[in-house]
């Protein structure tokens, strides 16, 4: 079959000239229609419509979500990867954490989101959008957003706090940025001590600027924050300086909501009495002083023993999703004023300090000895409890080298043997580079940073 | 051209009329009764009418009839009789096609009612016409490339088949089928022509009847581990519908279909009435499936029990659970689907009408599939110019799937099986829940609505210019859940917290819209030259609207609505659309018509393009030589010879919204407004182009005994989105598009098909396909990476195909007294080293090099047929995740290698105890029988006595055997979706593919 073929003839093309003319204005009218292009994006917000200063609060309202998000799963995972849990999970894929054998190729620290127990990609977020924010309102007037001086040093102090966990967890990490042209900006590979540093300068930006704004809450949280980077710095003095200035009543949370999962209290989320992920470790099942239990760590066993050995122990200081988690306050400081005073020789001021910490809770007062190493080993008992589940075991155990139990090469329950702890690692303060020691008690730089970020080798 | 040979006394449509066959005609008629009354009046002026058989007088169904020079025809019923009415004048020439057949040409006169045309079989056929995107197709002889058909009606007579994809699987070189599991209801991902793409869906697009339809190959609620979905979309369609299916592989065939089209286009033709009286057909279908040799499939696993080194395997397991439910662990599924249609029609107005019920049932008491779905094709020809179709498709239908692979379920619980149990009265050996309890916590299922319709205008104003307008609709409504029940008692067998139950349901509404515009004007330049000068415009948009909503814990057992749940409820939306416009112009010159050339441009703009990319233009060019057609060409052995050539581009368009920078919302402190970073976009993000050079033949020898199609295919992607890992210190979501990459692929096709028998007792037709892809990555594009990761142990690397296997090559170690690894050694670049500082090194690709299939069918006394269909793909290699569970995790029950190293390589051993998965790629080559049937085709005088004009029988069987080494559940099986989709293959615990028998009846009235 061929189809019919016709020479041109005037009278045929005289029959079909309409239809050729129609047929040419409908493909033209057709491509014309450029606006058939618009779609709808209600899901997604795009950067230019809301980076506007009439939306400045909305921002900072994100990037205070983004790090109470982050936070929450640094709880989560450094408490797995110290004694403060252990991972109830019946598949593997978390075990390693529990395990403290995390390889930098592993994926769920690096690439999760906070509500998937992520933790590297989770703080760069939250300090990028801290710090994206306070570009922003940098570029805007006091005219165009009110208060635009608090939040600035709102996003300081959360920019510092996120560059505080990233220097406490990780052997190195990386700051890079989006410039004011929407440019990527990549940086270059920060040791824990240059993280630290950062977070130092940032906590500083913040406290001068919330003076100047008068924002009390975001100068004591930023006190808080430099104080315990300072420590982790080794700069005992200068943490005290900071610590000793926070009010007795001051005490700042990272909040929580049961309206959507990413707000949980992603602890609460892991560790309930109907649901154990993470099970609380055996060294914080039944703490007790004198004989007198603790209420700073409450945990229950549910009765269940899980396929893989782990006798399920639900946390019960977190009561609901909704539950706040404590990031920064006076007890703390308090404990860090207590390590300025051992340091300085003032043992006794510091067995103070524990003793005001215990009657708050109904406890006795410290009946240990009283030689500067045994009140230091109190202290640092009682920042596991008065802190306990709230990220900041993990800076304890590398800062103070901390011997975890397991211990390191003892056999794991699922396989393998514990990775190093505390004791075997390198504490922050000491230059580690890139080859970082394997021994070091902390997550290493992620592969994920080291292939795509141009600026490491 | 020639006269009628031979005239048949029996009138078309004959056939005693029995009470049955009444009825239903009765049926037939008052449903079309609206339709054929709104019909415009046209003048009755005469009637043809006969039967087409084959040499041997078998009937031969679905030939088109047409009268030349009208746009009058018909297409014959199964016993293949045709009529034609309101033919003008007193002679007509009729052209009678078929696919498969040498088209015929014979001049009748008008009222004649027993003609009788013969067609041969052919195996290269240059006349057939295919869809290329303009108004009227254009002739095989035309085109430059290759355009696979698969002729669906004919597979069904010999094959019952379930699904599209089925359908396809064998029967189209270098188009590979990849199932994910082997429930029913579930599907399989479709690569054409190997993988071209970094970081976009491969998936062909769909026409049906020339409306775009949803493509979507994983979809459904999630009941696969690391959230991956196994329903395809491709499925929806009945097999029973089609009546062909034409494949176009990639951007040298697919230009004029443009953006997105590049990894190839499926245009599936479904079955029209023609003028006649109305026939009626039933196809019945029963059969069971069922797991083929589990214990053969399980592995025999091992723990330490008091002391004791004890085993369990899975018929110790089955015995087990029998004795103590009565029950096996696995069952026979049945099969079932009832298929009726009607088609017939005058001149003015024709109709297709069908529908189908389909219940089935997988191994498991939780799979299962449901699914009713009707369809009308209705064609009224409202004047001698101008006609109308309307093609118009309802389908719904529930499908309950089990978990697997990874998500729990008997497949979990049993390859775990863990001697550890047996002496645990609540596991019996099983390794985490017992089977039961896993149907009664977990009720995972997808509720479907689909229409799709399309109408048609086609205006022939002169003979020389013809155009066509297509408008058409895809609606897809799901409700895809997850449903937990509330089951306190579970929670001794070890399923809490889910036995407190938990709801997860997302309804999603997709859309998909056409609107095409194409015209044709076909002149004579000159005496020998012709030319097609055709233009065209389209309009696509797609739109997506999910909404999800999810909640924890009911209050108490038997509650299960979403508002009943106590905890973490949360909703979700994510609408997305995307549009297309673009317009192209094609000239088509033929010379005497055996030489022909063709050019075209293809110009569009997308919603997905970034703000600072424009439009993008497609050309492509093709030449045709039927060289057989040469006056000089005198080679006895060839009765057919065609040489041709195409190059085209087309594109693949970048996610929608991947070039935009946006934030999501959010809710902040004290549930206050928020938002976070969601996407860091790209504005100069632009469609990945494909560009394709194919050339080959066509031959048919020895008097059409055996014809070859042979293709040789280089496709290269420039501008290959990339799905760029950004580091994670920016702060953003972790990867971003980009155009950089640059990926190859090159290879054959080879088509061959042979009639050695051919005679009135015996034909015996066979057929051999063989594909074969290389695949590689020549450019990554990324400032210093030559290797970006593409998931777990998947690497894009330079130099190698996409979605490579990279892992650590264990080269040397040893064994201690006790068993353990020792010095364990690492290749790095030729060197044992330190397996710390050891390099990822190339374990193979994770898709098939080769796939081919051979079939064979014999044919005696015409009415007794066998046919067998062995598919087979090598070259690839899966990540073999069941070994992983019991050798490396240690789930339950663990493999032999754990208690036996001494037995076993070093370097094994090594790779288990350290945890090194090298030695879990392994390669997944196969080949599967995977038809084989036997049918019988009825005497009329017997099916007569059911008032029947035609009736067949056949028993077929699917997935009979397998020859492979793989060592896993099944070589084929993979994570369709979720994170560990894509590219790789892995394989872990799914059902695999089950063996089926069924006996189809098939009756015409």
């Amino acid at each position: 079959m061929k189809f019919p073929m016709h020479r041109y003839t005037a009278g045929r093309m005289t029959r079909g000239a309409p239809a050729l003319a129609l047929a040419a204005a409908l493909v033209l009218s057709i491509a014309a229609c450029d606006h058939l292009l618009n779609v709808d994006a209600p899901s997604r917000v795009p950067a230019d419509l809301i980076e506007q200063p009439q939306y400045a609060e909305v921002l900072v309202n994100g990037a205070v979500s983004d790090f109470d998000c982050a936070a929450g799963a640094y709880a989560v995972m450094s408490g797995e990867m110290t004694d403060e849990l252990e991972d109830a999970t019946l598949t593997a894929a978390r075990w390693v954490y529990d395990q403290r054998s995390v390889l930098s190729s592993e994926t769920r620290y690096a690439l999760n989101d906070c509500d998937a127990e992520g933790v590297y990609t989770p703080l760069n977020k939250a300090r990028e959008s801290a710090d994206h924010v306070r570009m922003l309102l940098q570029s805007w007037s006091d005219a165009d957003v009110p208060g635009r001086a608090a939040l600035m040093a709102t996003m300081a102090a959360y920019g510092a706090y996120s560059r505080l966990l990233l220097g406490e967890m990780f052997c190195s990490s990386v700051i890079s940025f989006i410039d004011e042209n929407h440019n990527i900006v990549y940086g270059t590979e920060l040791t824990s001590t240059q993280m630290l540093q950062s977070a130092d300068s940032m906590f500083t930006i913040a406290i001068q600027e919330a003076q100047a704004a008068s924002v009390d809450s975001i100068t004591n949280l930023a006190l808080v924050g430099r104080a315990r980077t300072r420590l982790d710095l080794g700069r005992e003095a200068d943490a005290l300086a900071d610590a000793q200035q926070v009010p007795s009543d001051f005490v700042y949370v990272s909040t929580a909501s049961a309206t959507t999962g990413r707000r949980n209290n992603r602890v609460y989320d892991e560790s309930n009495p109907t649901s154990v992920s993470s099970s609380v470790g055996p060294q914080f099942q039944h703490a007790t002083y004198n004989g007198k239990p603790d209420p700073r760590v409450q945990a229950d066993s549910v009765g269940n023993t899980t396929r893989t050995g782990v006798v399920e122990w639900a946390q019960m200081k977190y009561q609901s999703v909704s539950s706040p988690i404590v990031i920064a306050s006076y007890n703390e400081a308090q404990l860090m004023v207590a390590e300025g005073d051992i340091a300085a020789g003032n043992v006794s001021d510091a067995i103070t300090i524990i003793d005001n910490l215990h009657a708050a809770v109904g406890l006795d007062p410290y009946s240990g000895p009283t030689d500067a190493a045994s009140v230091m080993n109190q202290v640092i008992e009682e920042r596991s409890r008065e802190l306990w589940l709230t990220g900041a075991r993990m800076g304890d155990v590398r800062r103070y080298h901390l011997a975890l139990n397991p211990a390191p090469g003892t056999a794991y329950r699922n396989g393998g043997v514990y990775g190093p702890d505390g004791s075997t690692g390198v504490a922050p303060g000491t230059a580690v580079g890139i080859n970082n020691d394997p021994a070091q008690f902390c997550l290493k730089l992620p592969d994920a940073e080291r292939q795509a970020n141009p600026n490491i080798p | 051209m020639r006269q009628v040979l031979y005239a048949t006394q029996r009138s078309p449509g004959g056939g005693r009329s029995s009470p049955l066959g009444t009825r239903l005609r009765a049926l037939g008629l008052a449903a079309c009764g609206v339709a054929l009354a709104a019909a415009p009046a046209m003048a009755q002026s005469g009637v043809v009418a006969g039967v087409v058989t084959d040499p041997g007088q078998s009937p031969i169904a679905s030939a088109q009839v047409t009268v030349r020079g009208t746009r009058l025809g018909s297409v014959t019923d199964d016993a293949g009789h045709f009529q034609i009415t309101g033919v003008p004048g007193s002679t007509v020439t009729l052209d009678v096609r078929r696919l498969g057949y040498h088209g015929d040409t014979v001049t009748v006169n008008v009222g004649d009612t027993n003609i009788h045309v013969t067609l041969t079989a052919s195996a290269i056929n240059l006349n057939t016409v295919v869809v290329t995107g303009t108004p009227t197709g254009a002739q095989k002889r035309e085109i430059g490339n290759a355009v696979t058909q698969i002729d669906a009606a004919r597979v069904a007579k010999v094959a019952p088949i379930q699904s599209l994809q089925q359908l396809i699987n064998g029967r189209a070189p270098n188009v590979v089928i990849m199932p994910g599991t082997g429930e029913v209801g579930t599907g399989a991902k479709i690569r054409v022509r190997g993988t071209s793409s970094l970081g976009l869906a491969q998936t062909p697009l769909i026409y049906i009847d020339g409306v775009r339809t949803d493509n979507a190959q994983a979809t459904g609620p999630a009941n696969q581990a690391f959230g991956s979905s196994t329903i395809s979309r491709w499925n929806d369609i009945d097999p029973e519908d089609i009546e062909r299916i034409e494949i176009i592989k990639g951007p040298s065939a697919s230009t004029l279909y443009g953006t997105e089209a590049s990894n190839g286009v499926v245009n599936i033709i479904t079955k029209h009435g023609a003028a006649g009286q109305t026939r009626y057909s039933l196809n019945l279908q029963q059969g069971t499936n069922f797991f083929l040799n589990p214990d053969g499939r399980f592995p025999t696993n091992y723990n330490m029990v008091n002391g004791q080194l004890e085993t369990i395997d899975f018929a110790q397991l089955n015995n087990l659970y029998k004795q103590h439910t009565g029950d096996n662990i696995f069952n026979y599924g049945h099969l079932q689907k009832f298929q009726g249609s009607a088609s017939g029609g005058t001149d003015q107005f024709q109709y297709y009408v069908s529908a189908v019920q389909e219940s089935d049932r997988g191994i498991e008491p939780t799979n299962s599939l449901r699914r009713t779905s009707g369809r009308a094709n209705l064609g009224i020809q409202l004047n001698q110019h101008l006609k109308v179709d309307a093609n118009l498709n309802f389908l719904t239908g529930k499908t309950n799937l089990s978990p697997e692979a990874g998500y729990g379920g008997r497949m979990w619980t049993v390859y775990n099986m863990d001697p550890a149990n047996l002496s645990d009265s609540l596991s019996y050996g099983f390794y985490s829940g017992m089977p039961w309890g896993y149907d009664e916590e977990y009720h995972i299922f997808q509720r479907i609505n689909r229409f799709t319709g399309g109408f048609h205008i086609s205006h022939d104003p002169t003979s020389w210019f013809s155009q066509r307008l297509s408008i058409g609709e895809d609606q897809v409504n799901t409700s895809d859940v997850e449903l937990y029940s509330r089951i306190d008692s579970l929670s001794k067998w070890g399923f809490d917290p889910d036995n407190l139950g938990l709801r997860a349901q997302t309804n999603n509404d997709v859309t998909f819209q056409t609107v095409d515009y194409a015209a044709t004007a076909r002149v004579h330049l000159g005496s020998a030259i012709t030319a097609a000068t055709s233009v065209g415009g389209q309009y696509y948009r797609t739109r997506s609207e999910p909404t999800g909503v999810f909640g924890d814990v009911f209050p108490a057992p038997g509650v299960t609505s979403i508002d009943a749940t106590i905890q973490d409820r949360a909703p979700s939306e994510d609408v997305t659309e995307n549009a297309t416009l673009g317009y192209y112009v094609q000239e088509q010159l033929g010379w005497q018509d055996r030489r022909y050339l063709t050019l075209a441009l293809r110009s569009d703009k997308n919603s997905a393009f970034g703000a600072d990319f424009g439009r993008v233009y497609y050309p492509k060019a093709s030449a045709s030589w039927v060289l057989s057609d040469e006056p000089f060409f005198h080679v006895p052995v060839f009765s057919s010879l065609r040489l041709r050539a195409a190059y085209g581009e087309s594109g693949e368009q970048p996610d929608q919204f991947a070039a935009t920078r946006a934030y999501a919302p959010a809710t902040g402190p004290g549930d206050a407004a928020a938002v976070t970073p969601l996407s860091i976009g790209n504005p100069n993000l632009g469609p990945e182009r494909g560009k394709e050079l194919e050339a080959g033949f066509d031959a048919g020898l020895l008097n059409e005994r055996v014809a070859l199609e042979f293709t040789y295919y280089n496709k290269r992607t420039t501008d290959a989105i990339l799905e760029e890992q950004i580091a994670p210190s920016v702060g953003f979501s972790a990867t971003r598009f980009v155009n950089a990459g640059e990926v190859q692929n090159h290879g054959v096709e080879l088509l061959a098909r042979v009639t050695p028998i051919q005679n009135s007792t015996v034909t015996w037709d066979a057929s051999f396909t063989l594909a074969t892809n290389n695949n590689k990555i020549t450019k990554l594009g990324l400032e210093g990476a030559n290797c970006i990761s593409a998931g777990t142990y998947v690497q894009n690397c330079e130099g190698f195909p996409v979605g490579s296997w990279f892992l650590q090559r264990i080269v040397s170690a040893q064994l201690d007294s006790a068993g353990n690894a020792v010095n364990i050694k690492c290749d790095s670049v030729g060197v044992a080293t330190s397996c710390a500082n050891a390099p990822l090194e190339y374990f193979g690709n994770s898709i098939p090099k080769h796939e081919g299939s051979f079939t064979s069918t014999v044919t005696l006394w015409g009415r007794l047929r066998f046919y067998g269909l062995v598919d087979f793909q090598t070259g690839q290699k899966k990540l073999n995740g069941n070994e992983r569970l019991t050798c490396y995790f240690r789930l339950g029950g663990e493999c032999r290698q754990r208690f036996f190293p001494q037995e076993y390589d070093p370097t094994l051993i090594a790779g288990i105890q350290k945890q090194m998965p090298g030695y879990l790629i392994q390669s997944a080559s196969f080949a599967k029988l995977r038809e084989l049937s036997v049918s019988y085709t009825v005497p009329e005088n017997l099916v007569a006595k059911l008032g029947a004009q035609t009736g067949s029988l056949t028993l077929a069987g699917h997935n009979l055997h397998t020859w492979t080494d793989y060592p896993g559940l099944e070589p084929e099986a993979f994570f369709l979706g979720g994170s560990r989709s894509g590219n790789a293959s892995w394989e872990q615990t799914a059902v695999p593919q089950l063996t089926s028998f069924t006996l189809a009846v098939n009756l015409t009235f």
